[in-house]
């Protein structure tokens, strides 16, 4: 098993390279003059060129792009910001928790009434509580997520006045600054997990193994709970690997709407700012943030499934799950 | 000789007619997923017609209904500077509708060509393959998309390509893996076994019998990107107003969100139906193209 | 486990009166079981013979009150156990039964067991439902494990690290770990190799001596009938067409469908050059004909066999036989 960590660990590695090498590729195309970003309009020609040799824009590509790696990968730093001189990783550090916070309030939320309500869907398929479960799914679905958001702080916020519109607060009564964002971010991926949660579970149902448990006289709700669930879980997870990124994603669009200062708005305000080296190093901060977590993900598998533990523990090249 | 290439034209084309026949017939069994094409069909056809349909010009600013609420004579309200929100939404469907339409088409032509190269050969061909479409993954589907977009500068056509560049991956990987499903199969041992060449194996007997899950893929896709350049409008990426692009819409609306929430809620609206319907006829299409998967 | 067993030797151990039972499959009713009755004394074995799809299993989840909710109906009858009939019991007293006093062993021993659950554990899992906590469920499961013939260690093992038959002697072990008093054996192995088959039969045959269990044996193989039956009942569409002893059906097949049944089993002893399968094919269940279900393949059909419900003729002191024509048929075949 440790093996297979490794091993993917190993693997992990020339995808980061991979990914660095892409993202620094792609920003040098990046419309603008670095020099003119940092300096102002204003700057002479003579302090831009001069400020132009100081960030090594006068060698060659190669050149630049192997000064970069060896400055991430060697020396952990991914540069300063253009407009702040800011060191670039203490702010990530600084910001990534909020946007965790974030993002894993989302998924439990998501999974937390997802898996409930697709159960209760498979429990009681064809009947109501089937048929307004998926209706509110294809809804949840449908539903973008910044336009949910609008409207929740339309509702609450401005309406209501219950909740806060925007920023964050310290502590337990911070916690009350992400309801809103983490509301409006879940409604996709709870649709989505309701939606699989109740065709895994009635695909798990019809299953032999489930008659054998009935046949031994085990109650129903244990059949449904330790039975069929555990067995259903495997595309649910599978699942949750997917919905993960897109959480990622909408989480950042998210935090622009909520003023809340972590990684989304960090890369989106560099991006309207033309801060390249913040959107650099955040995108391959993330990439990196974001494999793990995949390996994360594969892991639960084998905790979940003894056929796939075993398959990883064998060395077999087990199939990548990835849809 | 010839007689028999006749009859051989006439056999193919009622092959063909059939399959997509079936398919449609288990579609109109379908009431819901009828309905969900009814309306894209619906919205397409007024996105394309609204240059002249819509009641007032998208751009004719009048102060004096600046942020009045929905009426008769203005469906929807009208907006900050006093254009019809109705017409703006309306035409603006041709922006949100056409840019999911034409970045799934790209993202589906490059996915079939990368993906059936990996399925089909296999080997190293794979391996390389898969370790960039990889390296493209580790990075989170949005912000991929806000990288390429920071790259590339808003506007309608540099959103397309960043949509379509962000979705090859997983068109790619779908083909690949139904491909390499196909590829073993006896029907692929015969045609090689008359010297049939691989482009025309591929081209011609693996592609079609592979293309099933991909159709519904792009269906959903087509949802996902509407609502993925939505969302990049709305940061201020994308599609920037003027342009009445939905996403654009609702991010000018956020300053006025107190005072005019009919600003906030059309636009909006008009995402939400479209993924919606699109979604209930990719089901649909799902249920219909194998029944297998049904429930 | 098993209360006071209260021997009642006047009332059969099982006694099913006239089950009828149905499915809804797209709108349209399947008639799975159409009026069947039979009898089960204690320790004794009754065969039910019959192609696939003519409601064995049925009976069998039937009894046991398994069968899928939606969809399924029990139009009538009565399914005695010692005196109670289980079709109107309340649902936990239902639960005190399933495992414990009636079990099931099923057609399909790869899917009949939970993938991420322990095999052991499994069998535990039956003993603690009805062991009202007293007894030590791991100690009596690795115990079941050894009385199989699979080493006790392999309790903490999964069923993917199992053979087919290795996997059904679990299920064997399942089922009887609470000493029941009546198993339900469905085609127990159909989806074995044939050199395991041997083993497993041999395996439930000890075990059924050993305990005292009735056993109701599902199967479609006469040969597995020979072995271990003592009671026959022939199954046609959804009824009983013949019932008796081994002896009875063995020696005097009476009904056309049992007659057929014999006569397409090659003989070992001869050389066939055309085997005899009964022409035809089983009836749509959604669409029984009236009067006798096997009348339009019997060569000896008659107007009569299609007019009405076929009684049951008691052919000799046990044997019945559902054929309006028996004697007749008995006069021609000698």
């Amino acid at each position: 098993m440790l093996k297979y960590i490794g091993k993917r660990l190993l693997w992990m590695i020339p995808i980061v390279l991979g990914v660095t090498i892409l993202v620094f590729t792609m920003m040098t195309f990046c419309p603008g003059d670095p020099a003119e970003i940092i300096l102002g309009t204003t700057a002479t020609e003579a302090d831009l060129q001069a400020k132009r040799v100081e960030l090594g824009l006068d060698q060659p590509f190669l050149v630049r792009l192997a000064t970069y790696m060896s400055d991430v990968f060697i020396h952990f730093d991914l540069g300063n910001s253009w407009l702040t001189g800011v060191n670039i990783i203490p702010t990530i550090m600084e910001r990534m928790p909020r946007t965790v916070v974030l993002t894993v309030v989302t998924l439990i939320i998501a999974f937390g009434l997802g898996i409930p309500l697709g159960i209760m869907a498979a429990t009681h398929q064809n009947r109501w509580q089937d048929h307004i479960s998926m209706i509110l799914a294809l809804i949840g679905v449908a539903i973008p997520n910044f336009w949910l958001a609008l409207l929740l702080v339309l509702l609450f916020s401005v309406k209501l006045g219950w909740l806060p519109a925007m920023g964050i607060g310290t502590g337990i009564a911070g916690l009350q600054y992400y309801i809103l964002p983490a509301l409006s971010n879940c409604a996709g991926a709870l649709a989505n997990c309701a939606r699989q949660t109740r065709s895994s579970m009635l695909d798990v149902i019809r299953a032999d193994y489930i008659t054998t448990a009935r046949s031994k006289g085990v109650p129903e709700n244990v059949v449904i709970i330790k039975h069929a669930l555990k067995n259903a879980l495997i595309p649910i997870i599978t699942m949750m690997g997917t919905s993960f990124g897109r959480l990622l994603g909408g989480a950042m669009i998210i935090e622009t709407i909520f003023s809340i200062p972590g990684m989304g708005t960090y890369i989106i305000g560099a991006v309207n700012n033309r801060d390249y080296p913040i959107v650099q190093g955040g995108t391959i901060f993330l990439a990196i943030v974001f494999s793990i977590m995949m390996l994360l993900v594969d892991l639960l598998y084998a905790a979940v499934d003894p056929r796939i533990k075993a398959q990883y523990a064998s060395g077999k090249k087990g199939k990548k799950v990835k849809k | 000789m010839m007689a028999g290439i006749a009859e051989k034209a006439a056999v193919k084309p009622h092959k063909k007619q059939t399959e997509f026949a079936r398919v449609m017939k288990q579609l109109r069994k379908n009431k819901v997923a009828m309905a969900g094409l009814i309306v894209m069909a619906a919205e397409c056809l007024l996105a394309l017609l609204s240059p002249w349909i819509i009641p007032y010009d998208y751009t004719a600013m009048d102060m004096a209904n600046c942020l009045k609420g929905p009426t008769a004579a203005h469906l929807f309200g009208c907006d900050d500077m006093g254009r019809d929100i109705f017409s703006r939404v309306l035409y603006g469907g041709r922006f949100s509708i056409s840019i999911g339409i034409i970045a799934v088409s790209i993202s589906t032509v490059f996915g079939i060509m990368i993906g059936s190269v990996a399925g089909y050969f296999g080997g190293q061909v794979d391996n390389v393959i898969m370790r960039l479409l990889d390296i493209i993954q580790a990075i989170p589907g949005m912000l991929l998309m806000i990288v390429i977009s920071a790259v590339l500068g808003p506007g309608f056509i540099n959103t397309v390509i960043a949509l379509s560049v962000g979705s090859i991956p997983g068109m790619a990987r779908m083909l690949r893996a139904q491909m390499m499903k196909e590829r073993d199969n006896e029907y692929i041992e015969a045609a090689q076994s008359i010297n049939c060449g691989r482009v025309r194996i591929i081209v011609n007997h693996l592609i079609p019998n592979c293309i099933s899950p991909l159709i519904v893929q792009a269906t959903m896709g087509v949802a996902q990107t509407i609502t993925m350049a939505a969302g990049l409008s709305f940061i201020g990426l994308g599609v920037q107003p003027p342009t009445p692009e939905w996403g654009a819409m609702l991010s000018g609306s956020r300053q006025f969100m107190r005072q005019a929430p009919h600003l906030v809620i059309f636009p909006g609206l008009a995402i939400a139906v479209t993924v919606l319907a699109l979604n209930l006829l990719g089901d649909g299409l799902r249920d219909a193209l194998d029944p297998k998967l049904k429930n | 486990m098993s209360e006071n067993k209260t021997e009642n030797k006047n009332m059969p151990f099982l006694s099913i009166k006239d089950l009828k039972v149905e499915y809804m499959s797209d709108g349209q009713a399947v008639h799975a079981v159409n009026g069947v009755s039979l009898t089960l004394e204690r320790g004794k074995t009754l065969g039910l013979v019959g192609e696939t799809g003519a409601g064995k299993t049925t009976i069998a989840k039937s009894i046991l009150r398994i069968l899928p909710d939606i969809g399924c109906h029990i139009r009538q009858g009565e399914i005695c156990l010692d005196g109670d009939n289980v079709l109107t019991l309340p649902e936990h007293d239902m639960r005190k039964i399933r495992g414990n006093k009636v079990s099931m062993i099923f057609q399909d021993p790869m899917t009949a067991l939970n993938p991420v659950q322990r095999v052991g554990e499994q069998i535990a899992e039956v003993v603690q439902l009805h062991s009202d906590g007293k007894t030590d469920s791991e100690a009596r499961a690795k115990e079941m494990l050894e009385i199989v013939g699979i080493p006790a260690e392999r309790y903490y093992e999964y069923p993917h690290q199992f053979s087919g038959g290795m996997k059904q002697r679990v299920v064997i072990a399942i089922a009887l770990a609470c000493n029941p008093d009546l198993l339900l054996a469905d085609e127990p192995t159909t989806a074995l190799d044939v050199t395991i088959q041997a083993q497993v039969m041999d395996l439930i045959g000890e075990l059924q001596k050993k305990y005292n269990t009735a056993m109701l044996l599902i199967t479609h193989d006469m040969g597995v009938v020979a072995q271990v039956c003592d009671d026959v009942a022939v199954i046609y569409a959804g009824n009983i067409v013949e019932y008796g002893t081994k002896e009875q059906i063995f020696d005097h097949p009476s009904h056309p469908y049992t007659v057929g049944l014999f006569g397409a089993i090659p003989d070992m002893n001869e050389d066939e050059i055309w085997l005899h399968p009964i022409d035809g094919l089983p009836p749509d269940p959604t669409d029984l004909p009236q009067g006798c279900a096997f009348s339009p393949r019997c060569k000896y059909a008659g107007e009569e066999c299609q007019k009405g419900p076929i009684a049951i003729y008691e052919t000799a002191d046990g044997h019945h036989c559902r054929c309006c024509r028996v004697d007749e048929i008995r006069k021609q075949e000698g």
